[in-house]
């Protein structure tokens, strides 16, 4: 048995600046992350956008003001804008105190940040700077480069060396341990040995991120299976929203990897099979509307037949006309998929996209402190934690705040309380059924192979589940993730071995894959119903 | 060697040596005896050859003698620094290999004191033959 | 159309001797290494070990050799290679695990001695906000700080697969990061831990790791740019510390 004070799920942005947080408030307290990745390859570095903070760095290019005076700030830009913005793009349903929250202490996590040495892009007086972006009503975007998430991922991971936090790498997490209403730490998988351990802790957090991985065309990595919200489900724990996914209009085709939507803010075009712009049609705004009417017009059009590519199922995006310099400067991302993956030069030739499963806003219901209301000592941030602070859709760049503000929040309302804590006995049998689960799930008969069963599952999940969608598609997804189920306990690990075995690993995410997705397509059901009475 | 241990970020703890800080002034050498061969090695090769093509005689060691009278001191203070140039950079090249080769110690200190030796060898030899042709 | 695929297995634990495998996979143009080897591993034999995570070239894990250079599995797409067999590799040099996978702890662990963190006495304002630092400062940073830690680099470097304790271009490359960044004010201390015979007097400008940099980090000039602060330093010319170029202010 392993014992930390406090035990860390998932080492993103979110599970980093929890434990930093914690160590700068109580720097005796006994941190440990446990991460089923070594730290920098978390999925929070695909997180190319801004992050979102009222810094009121640079003044609105619409009012004409474009050569910046000295030391200026700009007065239109506020917490109170960044609050409404936020509220009005998640159509009026976020927690209010969790926007509040959200949007207070945005500005000092990002400051927080460039104090750790983030490498910023800045204005030409020396400060952080920011850009538009859709449903912002000022510039607030905070960014590295076209790569905000790794550069924030990287400053984090080196304040975690400077601390000497304890991290587990490529430990796979099988299970919450709960007894008594009170969460008493973990069960993991050491991938590399194949040991199952039981890792015994004061005050389990939860920071393991979303579960994209479900969707077939997502902008989530490969690893983003939602293993830690089916480990929630398993210990009782109602997850909360799960139907709730912000779709991004500019998934590259069949990749999903997300284009910035900085290219139509700066004027790049839709598409579709005539090669003529589209979005005019459905916004006033065209091009420039928010990303969930955008996604929901590409849908249209490619549900009206309109559709480019071999399944008909993409559009085009135009960026020809744009100048090259700007496209190389502020998309260079861009230019790498249609070369690196599409083979495509972009300033010559159209880039097929489609909309693609991109946030996860579902997740194990918590306070504006990352608290779980109905387990003691266990907290949850990051994408795998809802406060339902996004409502029904993230604004562009507050998730990546939201990761970093909730982070901390729940590192200080943790470190407060660590002190009076004592360790709490784990489940006599934890560690028994941990093993019994590996065990039979490495002896498990039969003729299937669980990549095939995530194969259906993911083309199932994105055609019902998609942008947009329909009761029975969904009652009847219901039933075949159920049949899904059912396969997989019919499949056979062909890898028996404990060295670094990757096909176990692999099996385990598809099973929790299903778990996720049973209850997000049953949410969807509630969903639907709710709306039509 | 200095050993930090390092079991924070890794899964299995590591150590990492960090050797002292070293090694700036035989690289900053090697650079300018590279500099110092281009020079001398050139008027040496003129001198023993180009010079002499049209003479069409065997080179002699009479031939390889004249420069010294012809040019007095000057042409031995190059072929004294082409000879410096030249085993240091060589030997310290050598050193480099094996540097690169063993990260032992003993094995290390051992090729460095040999070469060491060598190279003082080879030029106590050299500069005994060159106030021999002066 | 169909493409071999030729991986080493390294079955039993400790093994040392890998025995080669040759897998047929169906590719379509867009296809990629890594999607290659998902299929061989979903469909043909599940015992096959690599690593993958991001699959859009940003989280470093799918690093491996292919036809014999470094590069990221996710973003090489096969029909690019121009071979019916392709050959994939463990990054070389790198202690082999299993297969595809190689252990990481040592390139983590020199890369936490290089002080992978900003150290600065600069004064912060009192107000709470950010420290200026001029667009060009920040530029000059860009580069080096684009670094996935994909070990393409430090696996490339010839000196690496025969001395263990050459911290490498990937650790190299961090410390110059913050060497450049004109926030930081531990520049003397770092180009100590680096002016040594384990640090960047053993690289001898071979340019493989520039070469292979999937993101196109200029490691090797990196690497010198630092042995002349150092030398300059040590002889007392030059300026070393980097003066924060911060812009005017009122």
């Amino acid at each position: 048995m392993i014992q930390h004070d406090v035990v860390i799920v998932g080492s993103g942005i979110a599970g980093m600046r929890c434990a930093l947080e914690i160590k700068r408030q109580a720097p005796e307290a006994d941190v440990a992350l446990v991460s089923k990745l070594y730290p920098v390859r978390s999925p929070s570095v695909i997180e190319r956008g801004g992050v979102a903070a009222a810094l009121g760095n640079v003044l609105q290019a619409a009012q004409g003001i474009i050569a910046p005076s000295r030391q200026h700030r700009s007065t239109a830009d506020s917490v109170e804008s960044h609050m409404g913005d936020t509220l009005a793009y998640g159509g009026g349903t976020g927690d209010a105190a969790a926007v509040a929250a959200l949007c207070g202490e945005a500005p000092q996590v990002v400051y927080e940040l460039e104090h750790m040495g983030a490498p910023f892009s800045r204005t030409v007086e020396g400060r952080i700077a920011q850009v538009a972006g859709a449903g912002h009503s000022n510039p607030r975007l905070a960014y590295a480069a076209d790569r905000t998430g790794h550069a924030i991922l990287h400053t984090l991971y080196g304040e975690l060396v400077r601390y000497g936090i304890k991290i587990y790498p490529e430990w796979f997490l099988l299970s919450l341990l709960v007894e008594e209403g009170a969460a008493r730490g973990i069960t993991a998988l050491d991938i590399r040995s194949g040991e199952v351990e039981v890792f015994n802790a004061k005050i389990t957090v939860f920071a393991t991120g979303s579960y994209g991985r479900i969707f077939g065309i997502t902008s989530d990595a490969q690893s983003s299976t939602g293993d830690g919200l089916a480990a929630a489900s398993r210990a009782g724990i109602a997850l909360k929203g799960l139907d709730q996914v912000g779709f991004h209009p500019l998934g590259l085709a069949d990749l999903g990897f997300v284009i910035s939507e900085r290219a139509l803010l700066d004027g790049g075009y839709l598409l579709n099979s005539a090669e003529e712009r589209f979005m005019g049609g459905y916004s006033a705004l065209a091009e420039r509307a928010p990303l969930a009417d955008v996604s929901r017009a590409i849908a249209s059009e490619i549900a009206a037949g309109r559709g480019v590519g071999a399944g008909k199922d993409h559009v085009w995006l135009d960026v020809r006309h744009l100048p090259a310099q700007h496209v190389r400067e502020h998309f260079p991302h861009l230019i790498e998929f249609a070369q690196d993956y599409l083979g495509l030069d972009p300033f010559d030739a159209l880039i097929p996209v489609q909309p693609t499963a991109h946030a996860t806003l579902g997740g194990i219901p918590t306070d504006v402190n990352g608290r779980v209301a109905d387990v003691r000592r266990f907290y949850a941030v990051g994408a795998c934690a809802n406060n339902g602070v996004h409502g029904a859709a993230p604004l562009p760049g507050n998730e990546l705040a939201a990761a970093l503000v909730f982070g901390r929040r729940a590192g200080a309302a943790i470190a407060k309380q660590l002190g009076e804590k004592s360790f709490l006995s784990v489940p006599a049998e934890a560690l028994a059924t941990a093993k019994t689960t590996i065990k039979a799930l490495l002896n498990q008969k039969g003729t299937g192979r669980a990549a095939t069963v995530r194969e259906q599952l993911l083309s199932s999940m994105s055609a019902s589940n998609g942008v947009q969608r329909h009761y029975d598609a969904l009652t009847e997804q219901i039933g075949r993730v159920r049949v899904l189920r059912n396969d997989f306990a019919g499949t056979a690990l062909q890898d028996k071995g404990t060295l670094f075995n990757t096909e176990l690993v692999e099996a385990l995410e598809v099973a929790n894959m299903l778990e996720i997705s049973e209850v997000a397509a049953s949410a969807a059901v509630e969903q639907l119903a709710a709306v039509a009475a | 060697m200095v050993q930090r241990n390092v079991s924070s970020v890794t899964s299995r703890a590591q150590t990492v040596p960090v050797a002292p800080r070293a090694g700036t002034l035989l690289w900053i050498l090697q650079r300018l005896t590279s500099y110092g061969l281009l020079l001398f090695l050139a008027v040496h090769l003129y001198f023993t050859y180009v010079g002499h093509l049209d003479t069409a005689a065997p080179l002699t060691f009479e031939i390889l003698k004249r420069p010294y009278q012809v040019y007095p001191f000057i042409y031995a203070l190059n072929e004294g620094l082409l000879l410096v140039c030249a085993l240091f950079h060589g030997l310290n090249g050598v050193r480099n290999i094996i540097y690169d080769w063993t990260t032992h110690a003993g094995l290390r200190r051992l090729a460095s004191y040999a070469l060491l030796l060598l190279g003082l060898g080879f030029a106590g030899y050299g500069f005994y033959i060159l106030a021999a042709l002066v | 159309m169909n493409v071999k695929i030729r991986v080493p297995r390294y079955e039993a634990n400790g093994a040392i001797t890998p025995v080669f495998q040759t897998y047929t996979v169906a590719i379509t143009p867009t296809t990629t290494v890594l999607d290659a080897l998902n299929q061989i591993k979903g469909h043909q034999d599940g015992t096959l070990a690599f690593r993958r995570s991001c699959r859009s070239a940003m989280c470093g894990s799918c690093g491996v050799m292919v036809n014999g250079r470094n590069r990221l599995a996710c973003n090489t797409r096969v029909a690019e290679l121009n071979s019916s067999e392709v050959s994939v590799n463990p990054l070389p040099g790198f202690p082999v695990i299993r297969d595809l996978v190689v252990d990481w702890d040592p390139f983590f662990a020199k890369d936490a001695v290089m002080l992978p963190y900003l150290i600065s006495d600069q004064t912060r304002p009192d107000d709470g906000t950010e420290r200026l630092q001029s667009p060009s400062d920040a530029r000059q940073i860009d580069s080096p700080s684009s670094c996935i830690q994909c070990g393409c680099c430090s696996s490339a470097c010839p000196v690496q697969w025969t001395n263990s304790e050459y911290y490498g271009p990937a650790a190299l490359t961090r410390s110059y990061r913050f060497v450049e960044d004109s926030r930081d004010t531990a520049v003397k201390a770092r180009l100590d831990i680096v002016g040594t015979e384990t640090g960047v007097w053993r690289c001898h400008t071979i340019f493989n790791c520039t070469s292979d940099c999937p993101k196109g980090i200029l490691n090797t000039e990196n690497i010198q740019a630092l042995k002349r602060k150092i030398m300059l330093s040590r002889l007392g010319l030059g300026r070393i510390e980097v003066r924060a170029r911060v812009p005017e202010s009122a």
